[in-house]
């Protein structure tokens, strides 16, 4: 009797336990967000499953981040888009003229644009989403040259430029940011974007559970009606890759954004998925405080330009994915390239023998345990080792691969370099505020212009973080080839920037980082851009 | 019995007081910007600073304190400085879960646990009770994250019978639910089992040299009724002992089997918002689980006490 009463009370706090699980399921979810209330009853369809990490924010004027664009990309349209060979194509602008003077822009919206809600997207509509993005501090270094965003009839926006500005363009086809919005519908909620409604992107927010999971569905009022084939995505949040390697792998996801190269490559040998490579612009690199010794001097920099792993660096850290440099900022298959003469791809005896040139003439001699030391370095006692830690992101794997060669590598020259795994979070605030005298780095972006702009401007945000070097000659030489609509001559203008770099080292690019999209081998139809988004999925199915 | 459940109730409220001052206050020391953190290196310093000037970031930090206190006691543990969501909507998302896999893992611990105990101390030095001493040794020993790998090895990579993380509410799809959470419960109950069959296993053994065993046995009872009615009932008094002792480390602790199967538990939230310098979410859910703790114990201890009338003299 008492047994069957433990028994029963078993029984009873499991099923009471499941039935809070079950009743708990919404969690913070909207069901039904779209407001239409018609996605219930249409045919389900593809279904793909996607493991990625959360987005930081829906709203377009702070998605700044991969994890963000990743999703806003796929809820929010822009005026124009790329296509697979990264040319602009019309979006929800069906088509756009420019003046002969570079200096306005008409664009035509659709006739059949609309918001998933089935309202229409209008001329003002257009207007206020590119004014806000405009004011966001996000896009507005690049909107500067926006004199006036106006509706000039009833399917036509016309934007009004001071200068002729090539990028852009670019600029309105920045997916995730510079989204088109619902006017009503943002300035009527004040907390529109924690579950925004009434969006114009082929797929809409159907439910999102923080820090867990979302689902997105087709929107069914989306104006290109043959697409997207897959009709839901549900989105299971985690930033673990090797926890993303073994779901694609046992076929508990469909695609994971991204993937380690190493398990990619592995588990593309064995067959179980298919790797996608996102070329993107961006670098990855060894930045200095130029501001003291020993890292003042170009010459110990150039010392190490010559001594960094550059094709070991790739293939021990990244399986061979990806790009490498001997110089180069920009890589082949990219806009804007044009070969440079490759100035580090030397041989390892060569680059010990240049490296002791440098470092010997900048006054770092041999030490008596093996380490190089100061003799007349000003600003430094002589006997000063040439020693340093190397602080990296300590949840960046390959990073760590990578100075650990660094460490190797550098000790037969007799610097000292010892590796320091540093805390993700603070890692690139610690780095703008000096907290380090070499560091690991590296970073990526939607476009060669965005790069430049960005990272060797004086005021690029990312200037601070990763070069915190200034050169008015490199500013002006980026700004004009920011403006010219002559690709060429854009060209030569940033050939130009990278010799200049070259020369003066003030970070060491060793190649870059593409984004590795691992998928089941059931996916057609997606492609990789080269700003590492997913829009294709737009056009992608799930076979069998 | 309410006297000394009132008592204990109020000595915990200054207990609580004082562990949000501690709490906040250390968590808002450690280095580094969330802000900053979390938008990376795109992020210009005019976004960085208008998000932390829209999340409040920027105030006195009496005055972020104050906030969350006035909040905590009007029953809102405030907002996630990451993605602005309220937190009381995110702990009730990850209630569900979490009470899935601690009753599954329980459940799983009881099952095992109890039975392979309650066998070995009842024929103490039999083979049962000889494999029981290296085998919960070996249990006890075994590293969840080991034991996780080799299941989802095992199951989900080589054999394709589970998903190998994730989580489907009950109500949703019962039969993914279960699929779910089979293997992180049992990676759980496993490791939980051995401690539970051992306590069980010393008490059963004691009780049978108990002199009340020896009255019923002189008394003529027959042995099944002597084992059913004395010794199962007074052998079932180590489980409450044990599951008080792991539901509030279950609760807020199953941190590395969460991790390891994606599986979206309080424990999992936790490290996610310290990994992320979430502050809000760090300092609400440690309060928390504290209280959480503090309440399960007390509910174990007149469980105990109800089923143990020696605890009430």
């Amino acid at each position: 009797m008492r047994r069957a009463s433990i028994a029963a009370l078993l029984a009873a706090s499991t099923a009471a336990v499941l039935l809070v699980a079950g009743c708990g399921s919404g969690g913070a979810g909207t069901d039904g967000a779209d407001g239409s209330g018609s996605t219930g009853s249409a045919d389900p369809g593809q279904s793909l499953r996607i493991q990625a990490a959360e987005p930081v924010g829906l709203d377009p004027a702070v998605s700044v981040t991969q994890k963000s664009l990743r999703m806003t990309e796929l809820i929010y349209d822009t005026l124009i888009d790329y296509d697979k060979d990264n040319k602009l194509v019309p979006d929800i602008a069906e088509s756009w003229t420019a003046s002969d003077d570079g200096l306005s822009y008409v664009f035509k919206i659709r006739s059949n644009a609309k918001f998933s809600d089935g309202s229409a997207i209008t001329p003002d509509d257009v207007v206020y989403s590119l004014q806000r993005a405009g004011k966001s501090k996000s896009l507005s270094a690049v909107f500067a040259v926006v004199k006036s965003i106006e509706a000039t009839g009833d399917a036509e926006v016309t934007v009004t430029l001071s200068s002729p500005s090539r990028v852009f363009l670019n600029t309105l086809a920045s997916v995730g940011q510079a989204v088109i919005l619902k006017k009503s519908a943002v300035e009527g909620n004040a907390d529109y974007f924690t579950s925004p409604t009434a969006t114009s992107g082929p797929w809409l927010l159907k439910d999102y559970v923080a820090k867990s999971k979302a689902t997105l569905t087709a929107n069914p009022y989306y104006w290109n009606t043959d697409h997207p084939t897959i009709k839901t995505i549900q989105y299971t949040f985690n930033s673990d890759n090797t926890a993303m390697a073994t779901a694609l792998e046992s076929g508990t996801t469909d695609l994971a954004f991204n993937m380690k190269p190493a398990d990619g490559v592995r588990l593309q040998k064995s067959g179980a998925i298919q790797y996608f490579l996102a070329n993107s612009p961006g670098f990855v690199s060894w930045s200095f405080d130029k501001t003291k010794p020993p890292f003042d001097d170009v010459k110990v920099r150039t010392a190490i330009a010559y001594l960094a792993p550059r094709q070991d660096r790739l293939d021990t850290c990244w399986s061979g994915i990806g790009p490498v440099s001997f110089s180069d900022l920009i890589f082949e298959g990219q806009d804007f390239y044009v070969a440079g003469d490759n100035k580090f791809d030397v041989s390892k005896d060569e680059a010990l023998k240049k490296a002791d040139e440098l470092l010997s003439s900048a006054g770092w001699v041999e030490g008596s345990d093996g380490v190089r030391v100061s003799k007349g370095v000003k600003g430094l006692a002589d006997g000063t080792h040439l020693a340093f830690d190397v602080p990296y992101e300590n949840t960046w794997s390959q990073a760590q691969c990578n100075t650990e060669l660094l460490q190797q590598a550098l000790l037969p020259a007799g610097i000292k370099a010892t590796p320091k795994a540093y805390d993700a979070a603070t890692f690139y605030t610690d780095a703008a505020a000096g907290k380090f005298e070499f560091w690991h780095g590296g970073n990526n972006y939607a476009t060669v212009d965005t790069y430049f702009g960005q990272t060797y401007t004086c005021d690029g945000s990312v200037n601070p973080l990763l070069v915190q070097w200034c050169d008015k000659d490199v500013d002006s030489l980026i700004a004009q080839a920011q403006a010219t609509s002559d690709l060429d001559q854009a060209a030569k203008l940033y050939r130009q920037v990278q010799d200049i770099i070259e020369e003066q080292q003030p970070l060491v690019v060793t190649g870059a980082q593409y984004a590795v999209i691992g998928a089941t081998t059931k996916l057609q139809g997606y492609y990789p851009r080269p700003d590492a988004s997913n829009r294709a999925l737009i056009y992608a199915s799930l076979k069998g | 019995m309410l006297r000394y459940i009132g008592n204990r109730l109020l000595t915990v409220i200054p207990l609580l007081f004082a562990l949000t001052i501690l709490l906040f206050f250390y968590i808002h020391a450690l280095p580094g910007d969330p802000i900053a953190g979390m938008l990376g290196p795109n992020a210009t310093p005019d976004l960085v600073q208008q998000i932390r000037h829209e999340r409040g970031l920027d105030r006195p930090l009496w005055e972020q304190y104050w906030t969350w206190l006035t909040g905590l006691v009007q029953g809102d543990l405030g907002s996630s400085l990451i993605n602005g969501q309220s937190i009381t909507g995110m702990v009730a998302g990850r209630i569900p879960a979490t009470l899935q896999l601690t009753a599954a893992s329980l459940l799983l611990m009881i099952v095992i646990g109890f039975p392979v105990g309650y066998l070995a101390g009842k024929h103490k030095g039999g083979w049962l009770d000889r494999i029981l001493t290296p085998a919960s040794l070996a249990g006890l020993s075994l590293p969840q994250f080991w034991v996780g790998t080799i299941f989802i090895l095992v199951f989900s990579v080589q054999l394709h019978l589970l998903p190998s993380g994730g989580y489907v509410a009950f109500t949703d799809d019962p039969l993914q639910s279960l699929k779910l959470t089979i293997m992180p419960a049992f990676v759980l109950g496993l490791t939980l089992s051995p401690l539970q069959a051992r306590l069980v296993r010393v008490s059963t053994a004691q009780l049978q040299q108990e002199p009340f065993m020896a009255a019923a046995t002189m008394r003529g009872l027959h042995s099944s009724t002597i084992s059913r009615r004395y010794l199962f009932r007074n052998a079932v008094l180590p489980v409450i002992v044990v599951i008080g002792m792991q539901l509030g480390t279950l609760i807020g602790g199953q941190v590395v089997v969460e991790q390891l199967f994606n599986y979206p538990g309080l424990g999992r939230l936790l490290v996610e918002g310290a990994t992320e310098r979430d502050y809000s979410v760090v300092q609400s859910l440690i309060l928390l689980v504290a209280a959480l703790y503090v309440v399960i114990n007390l509910l174990m201890e007149v469980l105990h006490a109800l089923l143990d009338p020696r605890v009430r003299l």
